[in-house]
């Protein structure tokens, strides 16, 4: 556990290949006096890490020594990719820092980080002031991190979604019922669509899920096994094949016919479409400073106003706007939630 | 002209022989070029393919093994994505032609289709049992496609294998460009190669025409004409003249030789002439060749009068008896001097003395272009000097004779038209002289 507390856990790991990756967000956290240095081989700028995560590493979580310099603006997202989704993060975090001056903010970062684990510890030593996520995300990071949900946004048009449950037509699975003894594949964990509203779905109708190492491994008798596919194309390739009896996409992945091909869709039927949650959630660190998040929430709101925002971020394929929650979306986050951390803690 | 094998016929055949010869063996070579030539694209053409075919081996060697390592993880993972990712990756290889992952037992798992759709068929083609059973990189040949074949191992887990097939299609199509190129550059050589032997066969062919033609300028055409001159000289013209006498080489020599002989032939041919026109004892014309003359004179036609005078010694026969042959020769010889002498003296007329034989002498006579006077005038005068100039005394062998002579003459036209008619007559004549009483002369007179 103690890789999640350094910044950079990918240097002391085999995954060297990334370093060059990573290493275009590490100024952004770093001391500046780290910034120069930062190009020094192997032990120095280890040695460095280890000085600078000290404090951090001793105060057990609590934001203090690592903090942020005061003025700047940490836009922090889960992504295993960061180098295609850089660029756009950056135009929305220039956007608002330009907007947030009367608040002593200076100075736009982005922060990516592999997984929520690693998220919720930059979260907790306050490396990271806002989180853009889904749900089911926003949902972890705040059983692990305490962040907080402060708005939520759409994607491209799409505020809400829901999964879809499918099988083949002519497979032995015909509801969710049914399917205590046999499989069904989720893409990844960190998925809300295809793993935390399901997985939380089947553990409300009181079924056991046990992952299986593949979709070879037989399933338990009377409990639901469960596998990772890694893509909604392998998803459907799966249950196409009978290697697994249901597939779990988002209702956006289904009507996608380069995740789910006609050809596949075709023999297809779908079992269940689960209740919609949001689904981008906006979240910030508990520490967050008020005056901060009130002015954030203000600008990421007025972005649907303002002319000079529509459409700035187009050219990446991608429009953005925020709202604040309603009653019904902080019902559905409540039982996400709640959902959430059954599975966090019935599975893992 | 008959057609006669003569030198330059064989020498013809010579070089036509040769020229065959070479030409055979020229026709040999070209063979043995073009078998070459066969050789040489069957050899390149062997070795491209072995070449190529070795190419494509290793690629697919590597591509399988490559394939076979990077699918370890996403067949163990049973990541259909990024095996069909794989698999699509291999099969944008050049010639790939098919590409598949299987289960331990044979069983498709992927093909590279989107909608993989020979999963789980388990592969029965007549590659498959061996690919199945192989524990390590497997390659095989069948028809146009070579398969490598590798398992997928995760230590000693055998996981599956992958399968890739190339098309030896693209493989067959170069060495076909290569072997047309190739065979195209050799062509070309041999045409100029063909070019070359013809060339040489022509100056072969010219070099054989100019030799025909000095031998026959040389050689051929001398001895033709000394073939023609041996004819002529057979036919008695020995003055024959021949080109070429003042060459050095030895057909020069021959033809001087040949003229040397030639000239030998005609001295021998005058000295017989002489010899058989020539009366042995007295030096003069004899018989024949009197007759040969009075003919020629006869032959120039009226227009030129002649006589001929013959001459008698009288009573001369016992002179052999008496005194011996030899006496006899001797008085005829001064006889003949006698009429020699009175005939050069005489400038009135042109005459041809003769001795008939025995004691009989003839004279072939007519008036010199200037004689002044008639032929009979003329030969009265001469047949007086000539009864004169016989009837002097002469001494053989201290002993004195004296004889006298009687002559007969004949004219022409008026006495005869022909040798035969004229002889005759001057025989008449001659008998009419001895009749009066001889040493005495008689004009023929039909009377």
């Amino acid at each position: 556990m103690h890789r999640h507390r350094f910044p950079i856990p990918v240097i002391e790991g085999t995954n060297l290949a990334f370093l060059p990756v990573v290493r275009s967000s590490i100024p952004i956290i770093c001391h500046p006096v780290l910034e120069g240095l930062f190009t020094l081989k192997g032990t120095i700028a280890r040695l460095i890490f280890v000085l600078a995560c000290l404090g951090p590493g001793l105060g057990a979580g609590v934001a203090v020594h690592a903090e942020e310099a005061p003025g700047v603006l940490v836009l922090g997202r889960i992504s295993d990719d960061p180098k295609s989704h850089y660029e756009s993060m950056k135009v929305l975090l220039d956007y608002v820092v330009a907007h947030m001056a009367d608040v002593g903010i200076r100075e736009g970062k982005v922060l990516m980080a592999r997984d929520a684990l690693q998220m919720a510890s930059y979260l907790r030593r306050g490396r990271v002031d806002w989180v853009s996520e889904t749900a089911g995300g926003a949902m972890l990071l705040q059983r692990r991190a305490g962040a907080e949900t402060f708005l939520l946004s759409d994607r491209n048009g799409v505020r809400r979604y829901h999964t879809v449950y499918f099988a083949r037509r002519d497979g032995k699975v015909t509801s969710i019922e049914g399917l205590r003894g046999h499989r069904i594949a989720f893409q990844n964990p960190t998925s809300t669509s295809a793993y935390f509203i399901p997985a939380m779905e089947l553990l409300e109708r009181d079924m056991n899920l046990e992952i299986l190492g593949s979709p070879f491994d037989p399933p338990v008798p009377d409990s639901v096994g469960y596998v990772f596919a890694r893509t909604e194309r392998n998803i459907a390739t799966w249950v196409h094949k009978n290697l697994v009896d249901v597939g779990t996409v988002s209702n956006l992945d289904w009507t996608n016919a380069r995740k789910i091909p006609e050809f596949f869709k075709s023999d297809f039927i779908v079992l269940r479409e689960s209740p919609e949650v949001p689904r981008g959630v906006e979240v910030v660190r508990q520490s967050l400073k008020p005056e901060v998040r009130a002015r954030l929430r203000e600008v990421l709101i007025g972005m649907a106003d303002d002319p000079e925002a529509i459409g700035l971020l187009e050219k990446y394929h991608q429009s953005m706007r925020f709202f604040d929650l309603d009653e019904t979306d902080r019902k559905d986050l409540e039982r996400l939630r709640v959902g959430v951390n059954k599975v966090s803690a019935g599975i893992e | 002209m008959s057609f006669r094998y003569g030198l330059q016929a064989r020498f013809l055949t010579l070089v036509a022989f040769a020229l065959l010869v070479s030409l055979l063996a020229l026709v040999a070579l070209l063979q043995r070029q073009l078998s070459l030539q066969r050789d040489v694209i069957e050899l390149t053409r062997e070795s491209i393919q072995n070449l190529v075919l070795e190419r494509l081996q290793e690629q697919a060697r590597a591509a399988g093994s490559n394939a076979a390592e990077a699918l370890i993880n996403p067949l163990y993972n049973f990541d259909l994505e990024i095996i069909g990712r794989i698999v699509s990756d291999v099969l944008t290889q050049p010639d790939a032609k098919y590409a598949t992952v299987y289960d331990p037992d044979g069983a498709i798992i992927h093909d590279g289709s989107d909608a993989i759709a020979s999963y789980g068929q388990v592969m029965s083609d007549p590659l498959a049992a061996r690919i199945i059973a192989a524990s390590e990189l497997l390659m095989q040949r069948n028809g146009d496609i070579v398969d490598v074949s590798a398992p997928i191992l995760l230590g000693e887990d055998r996981l599956g294998g992958v399968r890739i097939g190339y098309s030896l299609a693209s493989v067959q199509r170069y060495e076909a460009e290569a072997t047309r190129a190739l065979e195209e550059r050799l062509n070309e050589i041999s045409r100029r190669y063909f070019l070359g032997v013809f060339v040489l066969i022509g100056l072969a062919i010219a070099l054989g025409i100019i030799v025909s033609v000095v031998m026959q300028r040389v050689l051929v055409r001398p001895i033709r004409r000394l073939a023609d001159a041996a004819k002529e000289i057979e036919a008695g013209n020995l003055s024959v003249n021949l080109p070429g006498r003042d060459n050095k080489d030895e057909i020069g020599e021959l033809i001087r030789a040949f003229e040397r002989m030639t000239d030998g032939i005609a001295k021998r041919d005058r000295d017989i002439r002489r010899i058989a026109n020539t009366d042995s004892l007295t030096g003069l014309a004899n018989r024949r060749a009197f007759r040969e003359s009075l003919e020629a004179y006869v032959a120039r036609g009226r227009r030129f009068p002649f006589a001929v005078i013959l001459a008698d010694i009288d009573d001369f026969k016992p002179v052999n008896d008496s005194w011996g042959h030899d006496a006899g020769d001797k008085l005829l010889c001064r006889f003949a001097d006698r009429f020699r002498e009175v005939v050069n003296a005489n400038e009135q007329i042109e005459t041809k003395p003769a001795r008939l034989g025995g004691d009989e002498f003839i004279l072939l006579v007519q008036a010199a272009p200037n004689a002044g006077a008639p032929l009979r005038e003329v030969l009265s005068r001469l047949a007086d000097q000539l009864i004169e100039e016989f009837s002097r005394p002469t001494t053989i062998d201290d002993r004195t004779f004296q004889f006298s002579a009687s002559f007969g003459i004949a004219v022409y036209p008026d006495d005869g038209v022909t040798a035969s008619q004229l002889m005759k007559a001057g025989d008449v004549a001659m008998y009419e002289a001895k009749r009066a009483g001889k040493n005495r002369y008689r004009f023929f007179s039909r009377s």
